[in-house]
């Protein structure tokens, strides 16, 4: 018996020296162990029919011979769990990750400002980018050989048509189209012949505008506010200054405390506190005229900004450039939708 | 536009330090851009908005800082001093002849002038808003230009030819020198100052050269005009001439200020040349304009601004801008504006002028109380972020390129016209508008590959532009789909081998971006494109309607963007996928089946000619047999498959919507499809 015991050892001994995996001592554990078929526990339900005067001798080796299993089990079980290797899989060498694409950061952007304007109840417009003097210019109470058109850098195509400076001609479209009350945001590319660090030929403006009875300058502070504060941080404050356009009275041109210093003055907003965003007013009573509304009875306003601005602050971008490159390394670390 | 700290002061009573004084300045619409040291001086940069003519000056600007501050404005004395006892008009005679576009000519003459250097006060103050001395008269009308606006001209009285001034168009053919020393041919349409022989002036433009003043000038006859704001601008444009004048006239200037200038500037010149300013005044005017009476209601103000503010407080800001104000309790107001605010014509511009002063941040802060349903996204929005995400979705990222491209690449693919034009383009590769976005995307492939990226998957969702039947109507503009891939090896994974992108790899992406749309069945047909490698080419349909055209790009095409690697490009016309998609509201699930599945495979051997389309039509095209599914899972050549042969091996799927089928009735449904296989296309079982 004794012999037995030693060979089953021996054989324990190798087995578990050369088990690999958390799986081989599961099996090791079964063979000898387990209540059932394991060969120790056969042994152990034999005892009784052992001569009764070497019953405790064979007994004890059988139950020093479990202990010592499980404690080299238990051991080897340890150790395995510690080892990364031998417990099966690396886990960590790369995934199969399926290629994902990137969202353009301005399409990002562009679906954050359509999502907040959705909120407040303003409905997405849309316009062809080129246009006719008449959308472009004349109906925004720039008159033929106004001076005011010399700020619009346009670029002309043939038969007077002409690719849009601005997203006001939208304002228009949507004016013939629908009574008030109406609130809208149109955003879309707009194209000015210039090009430099900071200004591209073709860039992304947004424009807003609301028509009903009994609309204020006031409504529009509040509206370019809200949207400042969603789109920054919700402490942005914002300055409205008079300035002129020709499609607006009252008119003004707004700034926004400085989204990068919060207004205590950097590099960004030249050491003033404020960034320069974009124009607004209350809409032209000729603009109201001219496309069949009636001054009198409603009023509205409109405001302008630019995407590729938004796009650039928020992302620290100083060259516009880089947004129309489409250099992957760029593009990638945009992961968001 | 530059101001100099010194000369505001003398205009306006200011206490205020210079950076203060452009915030305060800036709080009422004169923004500052910046401000500078200029020796003991301070200059400022302002803009000034194109509607501000007045304000291009340091009168003007003066004014809305001592309107703002409550200050008292420093106006000059216009009083004509100095006169000697010499008539004007013995000396010389005016006479306007188009008075549709000079409706004011007023001249001074001022003789006995020793012309010479500036004394220095004058010059540095020039100097300080960046022009350059020239002689002490010509100083004299700039200096009056920059400090009341109007723009004044002094010619050599006795280089006028019968000391005569006319004011009229230009004749056919007529040319003139003017004072940058370049002859100029004139256009009938043009207004020019002439004396009794030639044009010795473009009006309100620039002077001539032979009656330019000079050191040897002793007489002057000073004009001070009023030339019609558009006549002006069209001159100047068509001139390619931009001047301070003409910056003004286009502007519009004021009537009013055509003596008050002439005298001021007259003043000046006799002081700082010792002349004498002769007695009478030379003019020719047509009858004063209508002062405009605006009607301004104070309920009309407060309910523009949603602002509360006194009356009184709107009447003081009127007047001190220089307007008059009749109020009446029982009507509206009726202010008349100084002849100096062109710009104010209308209520509202009122509105702007009592806000802009009372403070802009005084307007409270409120939202719109409208009601109006939310419309949300629409079908075809949500659908463009739809497509959008499926193309990221198959691991292309978003591309924006400009619109703006050259002749050749639209040609390059397939625009047969060239595209739309751009007349006055930057730069001569960006001078039509793109016809594809293909060609764009190309190069943003060849700019991340030769960046040392292996490869390249890149898409954009953009419009596209045709040109329309007449060049005065808009052209069409089509939202499109475009892919790229491209570049040395696939996506891979440490397990598994390298490989090229090929064809497939674009057709699954699009296919996949399409489905998720809502499209069951695309249909991709082999063609040519002359931008496409031949018979690597295929057109894509849905429903019968040609979306585009997928492929491999052609080696003359990738040469020519610059690609060393296997590019595949595809476009698709959103415009046309959207008009054959169900609407998302007409959306129903199917019921899945419960009966069980069989499958059985096949594995075919069939001529090289016939595609795996036909195969799949074939096995569906057996009436009677419910077909569930049919997949390929390989195809092969080699060995084991004769010469001119391919093998296809397919995994039939049958299933009964009813019920469960046994096990003859399927042999019986697979020695159908094979029949029908041998009799269509030829193609026998693998083995037999």
């Amino acid at each position: 018996m004794q012999d037995r015991l030693q060979s089953l050892r021996e054989r324990f001994d190798s087995e578990i020296s050369s088990a690999a995996d958390a799986a081989a001592l599961v099996r090791i554990r079964a063979g000898y162990l387990s209540r059932k078929g394991g060969v120790l526990s056969q042994l152990l339900r034999t005892l009784k029919e052992v001569d009764p005067a070497q019953r405790p001798a064979v007994g004890d080796s059988l139950n020093s011979l479990k202990r010592y299993m499980e404690e080299r089990l238990a051991l080897a079980e340890d150790s395995l769990a510690t080892s990364p290797v031998a417990q099966g899989l690396d886990v960590s060498l790369p995934g199969r990750m399926p290629p994902l694409g990137t969202a353009h950061p301005i399409n990002q952007v562009r679906r954050e400002i359509e999502e907040i304007f959705l909120e407040m109840g303003f409905s997405l417009a849309h316009g062809p980018e080129v246009e006719t003097d008449y959308f472009n210019f004349v109906a925004l109470n720039f008159p033929i050989d106004h001076p005011a058109r010399d700020t619009q850098d346009t670029f002309y195509l043939e038969g007077g048509l002409l690719l849009r400076t601005h997203t006001s001609p939208v304002q228009i479209r949507t004016l013939k189209a629908r009574k008030p009350p109406l609130k809208i945001i149109a955003l879309g590319k707009v194209y000015r012949r210039d090009s430099d660090v900071s200004h591209s030929p073709m860039f992304h403006q947004v424009e807003g505008l609301a028509v009903a009875e009994g609309i204020t300058f006031a409504d529009l502070k509040g509206t370019v506010l809200t949207f400042a504060r969603r789109i920054f941080r919700d402490d942005t404050q914002v300055r409205f200054r008079p300035s002129y356009f020709p499609f607006v009275e009252p008119g003004a041109e707004f700034d926004l405390s400085c989204v990068l210093c919060a207004g205590q003055g950097c590099a960004t907003c030249k050491r003033s506190g404020w960034l320069e965003m974009g124009g607004a007013g209350m809409v032209h009573p000729e603009v109201l005229r001219l496309s069949g509304h009636d001054p009198q009875s409603v009023s509205g306003f409109a405001f302008g900004l630019g995407v590729d601005r938004i796009a650039m602050l928020k992302f620290g971008i100083d060259d516009i450039r880089l947004l129309f490159e489409n250099d992957l390394r760029f593009l990638h670390q945009f992961p968001g939708s | 536009m530059r101001f100099s700290d010194q000369w505001l002061r003398d205009c306006v009573e200011t206490r205020l330090p210079p950076q203060a004084l452009g915030a305060r300045l800036t709080e009422v619409g004169m923004p500052l851009d910046s401000l500078e040291p200029f020796g003991d001086d301070t200059v400022y940069h302002f803009d000034v908005t194109t509607n501000r003519p007045d304000c291009m000056n340091h009168l003007g600007l003066g004014r809305e800082l001592s309107v703002a501050e409550g200050t008292r404005l420093k106006e000059p004395s216009t009083s004509i001093p100095d006169v000697s006892s010499q008539a004007a008009e013995l000396l010389a005679s005016v006479a306007v002849e188009s008075p549709d576009l000079c409706e004011r000519y007023t001249a001074l003459v001022i003789q006995k002038v020793k012309v010479g250097a500036s004394p220095s006060w004058l010059a540095r103050r020039l100097e300080a808003i960046g022009l350059r001395p020239i002689n002490s008269v010509v100083d004299a009308t700039n200096y009056v230009l920059w400090e009341m606006g109007h723009p004044l001209h002094a010619f050599d009285l006795e280089k006028l030819s019968g000391r005569t001034i006319r004011v009229r168009r230009a004749k056919p053919g007529e040319r003139i020198t003017t004072l940058d020393g370049v002859d100029r041919k004139l256009m009938p349409e043009m207004l020019v100052i002439a004396d009794g022989r030639k044009a010795v002036a473009v009006a309100g433009v620039m002077g001539g050269r032979d009656s330019e003043i000079g050191a040897a000038t002793t007489e002057v006859l000073l004009e001070s005009a009023h030339f019609q704001a558009a006549s002006v601008r069209k001159t100047s444009r068509a001139l390619g001439l931009h001047t301070d004048a003409s910056h003004r006239f286009e502007r519009g200037a004021d009537v009013e200020m055509t003596l008050k200038a002439a005298a001021r500037c007259a003043a000046l010149i006799a002081e700082v040349t010792g002349g004498r300013v002769a007695r009478g005044v030379l003019e020719d005017r047509k009858a004063p304009p209508v002062r405009r009476e605006i009607a301004l209601r104070p309920e009309r103000v407060r309910g523009l601004l949603g602002l509360a503010i006194e009356e009184q407080a709107m009447q003081e800001i009127l007047q001190r801008l220089g307007c008059s104000v009749i109020r009446d309790p029982a009507q509206a107001w009726r202010v008349v504006p100084p002849s100096f605010r062109g710009d104010l014509s209308l209520e509202e511009d009122l509105v702007e002028e009592i806000a802009r002063h009372h403070g802009y941040e005084k307007i409270p802060v409120t939202l719109p109380r409208v009601f109006l349903f939310p419309e949300g996204r629409s079908e075809s929005e949500k659908r463009m972020d739809r497509i959008r995400q499926a193309a990221r979705h198959c691991g292309f990222s978003e591309a924006l390129n400009l619109t703006l491209v050259s002749e050749a690449e639209n040609r390059a693919f397939g625009d047969t016209s060239g595209g739309v034009q751009v007349l006055n383009p930057l730069t001569e590769g960006e001078d039509r508008l793109r016809f594809s976005l293909v060609p764009g995307l190309l190069s943003n492939l060849a700019h991340n590959l030769n960046h040392h990226l292996p490869e390249g998957r890149l898409f954009e969702a953009g419009r596209v532009f045709r040109p329309s039947d007449s060049p005065s109507e808009l052209p069409d503009e089509e939202e499109k789909l475009g892919l790229v891939l491209g570049g040395k090896s696939s996506a891979r994974h440490w397990g598994e081998p390298e490989r090229q992108p090929d064809f497939y790899d674009l057709k699954g992406a699009l296919d996949q971006t399409v489905q998720v749309l809502g499209v069951s069945q695309v249909d991709w047909k082999s063609a040519q494109r002359p931008f496409l490698v031949p018979g690597r080419g295929a057109e894509i349909l849905v429903s019968g309607r040609l979306l585009g055209w997928a492929g491999e790009v052609a080696p003359q095409i990738a040469s020519a963007w610059d690609l060393e690697s296997v590019a595949l490009a595809g476009e698709i016309s959103l415009r046309e996928l959207f008009a054959v998609l169900p609407e998302d509201a007409a959306f129903r699930h199917t019921p899945l089946a419960r009966t069980p599945r069989v499958s059985r495979d096949l594995s075919l051997i069939l001529d090289k000619a016939h595609t795996y389309r036909e195969v799949e039509a074939a096995i569906r095209g057996v009436e009677g047999i419910p077909v569930a599914s049919v997949e390929l899972f390989d195809r092969y050549a080699g060995a084991s498959i004769p010469p001119g042969k391919i093998g296809m091996s397919v995994r039939i799927v049958f299933r009964s919507p009813e019920r469960t089928m046994v096990s003859e009735e399927v042999s019986e449904f697979l020695d159908r499809i094979i029949h029908r296989l041998r009799d269509r296309l030829g193609a026998v079982l693998r083995g037999n």
